[in-house]
Formats: structure tokens, C-alpha cells, sequence
């Protein structure tokens, strides 16, 4: 294939990539990464460095718009951001003490329970009234959006913070340890521990990506997994992407963002347990 | 919109929109100069690279991109290069400006939050840099 051909393709791929992740409010690695080696052929270590690039850029772009519009709440945002760049951190140190395998099953398993609870709320447009939670007071974990789907001003506030926060700092370390994003787990945590709405949860999950890749864009950086040519045409089309899925959300119901969603962690908990016995999908 | 998203959000939008602008421009010029069929412009990155086993057109180092922008014509691949770094320094900054926005607004707790974010990321920099 022409170079500039290879070019255009990996650029209307990462469109595709970068809507879903900025309506769901992962990276798109989940879908850039084997795509890029399984049908480009590009060598893993660079489909990586350019996962971590696409994640900034649809963070960017998409987190960007979702500022403006309140449906990202940037206090929750940073609060959880706390615990899982710290988690993060801790994970990376904790490379090669402890077994990833036992981890990866552990957290298949987990994401096995997430998809069985996802499925039970298939349903449910808005969370209902929250339970009082001290932290939540303390840190004005609250907050409203205009819904333009229900066409009406929808208000929230967190509940269960303790569990959010323990989920994401454990997202964090598994994040570290692994390698991988964890932009699922973000919107899990606040979906089901903190019962945000699904939309509230996956546009604050964008904020938050950002800040957690770019903790490990300069590792990637400095190991040379990153390579200008291969990533340009990732950053502009994740960006292009993340203008139409920013776009889209806005109008989409809580309930068919969660249906969007339930695929994904299905496929997640399928790839982590199966990793878990050795075989890699992603 | 409070003042520090708002901030935030304009922080997050040029810093992304610029960054793939200079990665376009880096893009383009390496185009024009090797008819996207070159392996690379710089001959002694290339032969470094392929030492460490890297593809000839990784920068690994901020010093290394500065070395491709400080000679004319400059590298373009440098360029793209520059726009890489300047993305991922995008949340960073957002997150950097949040700490005074948040003191200005006498929100301490949340000055703090976004102090404690911004330290982790400058040691997980540091960790990495040290290898």
C-alpha cells in the first residue's frame, strides 16, 4: 500500500475510534490497538504509543466541548483523578512484583459482575434520588446539565464516593500494572458506585483519560514508541471524531449511551479473562 | 461555566487544535519533501534509531526535536514531533491552571486536589525520564 493511502486509512479509522470514545468516554484504544496491528500491521509497541496519543486527543477535544456544555463535571472529575493517577503511579512500580495474570483474571471477573449490572439497568434513563453521602457534601460532588434529549434541566450528586474513589484508584493501579486505559472502569465506577447519569459519567470519564494518559505519554515517549508520521494521522482523525461524537452524545438518551456501552465492557471482560489464561486479544 | 472551566475548556481546545496543526504542517512538509516514500530526513537519527532498534523517524527527546526545528529547512518530522509533545502537555497545563483558578475562587480544597494531580504527574514524568 501507498505510504499516503496507509496514511488516509489509519486517519478514517481513527474518526470511527474517536467518536465512540467520545461518546462512551474511552480513548478508542480499545479499538485503535488491534485494529492498527491486526489489520495494518503495525507493530504493537507503536499501535500503543498511538493509543495513548488518540486517548489526549479525543480527551482534548471531546472533554473540551463537554466542559461548555456542564455536562463534564470538572470537580468530580479532578477528585477521582486524585485516586487514579496516584493508583496509576503505584502500579507502575508494582511491575513485576506482583503476577499480572492472577490480576487480569481477577478483573475479567469483575468486569463479568459490571456487564450482569449494566444489563439490569439497561433500562433506567436517570438515577434516582441519591443517598446523603458526607463526602459528597464536603466536596460539592454535585451538579446540573441541560439534557437535550429530555429537554429539560437534569440535577445529580454523587453517592457511595468512598467506593468511587476505591474503584479508581484500583482502575489506577491495574492501569499502571497492565498497561492498559481505563476509561471503562472510570465510567463504571461513576455509573454504578457513585449513580451518576451514564451521560454525566462518560463525559467526566473524558476529562479524566486525558489526565491519566498523559501521566504515561512521556514513558511512551522516551522508549521511542511514538512515531510522528503513524501518530499524526491518529491525532487529527481522533479529533475530527471526537467533534461528531461530542455532538452526537449531546442528543443521545442516558439509556442508548449505556446499550452503546455494554458491548464494550462485554468485550472487555471477555479479552481480560482470556488474558488472564494467556491468550491476548488486546 | 465557572472561570476555571472555562479555563479549562479553552485550554483543552487550542492546546489540542494547535498541536494538530503543527503534526499536519510536520505531515505535509514530509510529504512534500519525500513523496511519502522516504524512510526519513535525518540521517544520523536514523542510524542512532536503528542502533536502539527504533523506526528512523522516533524522536525520543524534547533535545533531539529542538535539533530538528534549529536548522533551516527545518525537519518536518521534528514538527510533528513538537505538536506530539505539545498534546500530551495539553491536560497537564488544564489541570496546572486549575490550582490558581481554583485559590482565586477561594476553593483551597480543590487548589489542592489539582496541585496534589499535577505533582503525581510531574514525578510519573520524572520515573519515566529516569527509566
Amino acid at each position: 500500500m501507498h505510504q499516503l493511502t496507509f496514511l488516509l486509512a489509519i486517519f478514517v479509522t481513527s474518526v470511527a475510534a474517536g467518536t465512540a470514545g467520545a461518546i462512551l468516554g474511552l480513548g478508542g484504544g480499545i479499538l485503535l490497538v488491534p485494529i492498527l496491528t491486526m489489520v495494518f500491521g503495525i507493530d504493537l509497541h507503536y499501535a500503543m504509543g498511538a493509543s495513548v496519543i488518540s486517548v489526549i486527543a479525543t480527551s482534548s477535544g471531546a472533554a473540551a466541548a463537554y466542559l461548555r456544555s456542564g455536562l463534564s463535571n470538572i470537580r468530580i472529575g479532578l477528585f477521582l483523578a486524585m485516586a487514579s493517577v496516584t493508583g496509576a503511579l503505584l502500579g507502575a512500580t508494582l511491575v513485576g512484583l506482583v503476577a499480572p495474570r492472577v490480576l487480569e483474571l481477577i478483573l475479567g471477573l469483575a468486569l463479568a459482575y459490571s456487564v450482569a449490572v449494566t444489563f439490569r439497568q439497561l433500562r433506567v434513563e436517570l438515577p434516582g434520588e441519591p443517598g446523603y453521602d458526607p463526602l459528597a457534601m464536603r466536596f460539592d460532588l454535585e451538579g446540573v446539565y441541560y439534557d437535550l434529549a429530555l429537554r429539560r434541566e437534569v440535577k445529580y450528586r454523587a453517592t457511595r464516593v468512598g467506593r468511587g474513589l476505591a474503584a479508581m484508584f484500583g482502575a489506577g493501579v491495574l492501569s499502571g500494572l497492565l498497561g492498559i486505559g481505563s476509561g471503562a472502569f472510570k465510567v463504571l465506577a461513576m455509573d454504578h458506585f457513585m449513580r451518576l447519569p451514564m451521560k454525566v459519567s462518560t463525559a467526566t470519564s473524558n476529562f479524566m483519560i486525558g489526565i491519566t494518559a498523559a501521566a504515561s505519554a512521556g514513558i511512551y515517549f522516551g522508549r521511542g514508541d511514538m512515531h510522528p508520521i503513524l501518530v499524526t494521522p491518529v491525532a487529527l482523525g481522533v479529533l475530527a471524531g471526537a467533534y461528531v461524537g461530542t455532538r452526537a452524545m449531546a442528543r443521545l438518551r442516558n439509556v442508548t449511551v449505556r446499550r452503546l456501552f455494554l458491548p464494550v465492557i462485554v468485550y472487555l471482560a471477555l479479552a481480560m479473562m482470556l488474558r488472564g489464561f494467556g491468550i491476548h486479544l488486546l | 461555566m465557572t472561570p476555571v472551566e472555562r479555563v479549562a475548556s479553552r485550554v483543552l481546545f487550542w492546546g489540542g487544535a494547535l498541536s494538530v496543526t503543527l503534526m499536519l504542517v510536520g505531515l505535509i512538509g514530509y510529504g512534500v519533501r519525500s513523496g511519502f516514500h522516504g524512510e526519513s530526513l535525518n540521517v544520523d537519527r536514523v542510524l542512532e534509531n536503528r542502533e536502539h532498534g527504533r523506526a528512523a523517524d522516533v524522536f525520543v527527546s524534547v533535545r533531539g526535536i529542538r535539533r530538528g526545528l534549529g536548522h533551516w529547512p527545518v525537519d518536518p518530522v521534528a514538527l510533528s514531533a513538537l505538536g506530539m509533545v505539545m498534546l500530551f502537555a495539553t491536560p497537564v497545563l488544564a489541570v496546572g491552571l486549575a490550582v490558581p483558578g481554583f485559590v482565586r475562587q477561594g476553593d483551597l480544597r480543590y487548589g489542592g486536589i489539582s496541585a496534589v494531580i499535577v505533582g503525581v504527574l510531574v514525578l510519573s514524568f520524572l520515573l519515566g525520564a529516569a527509566g
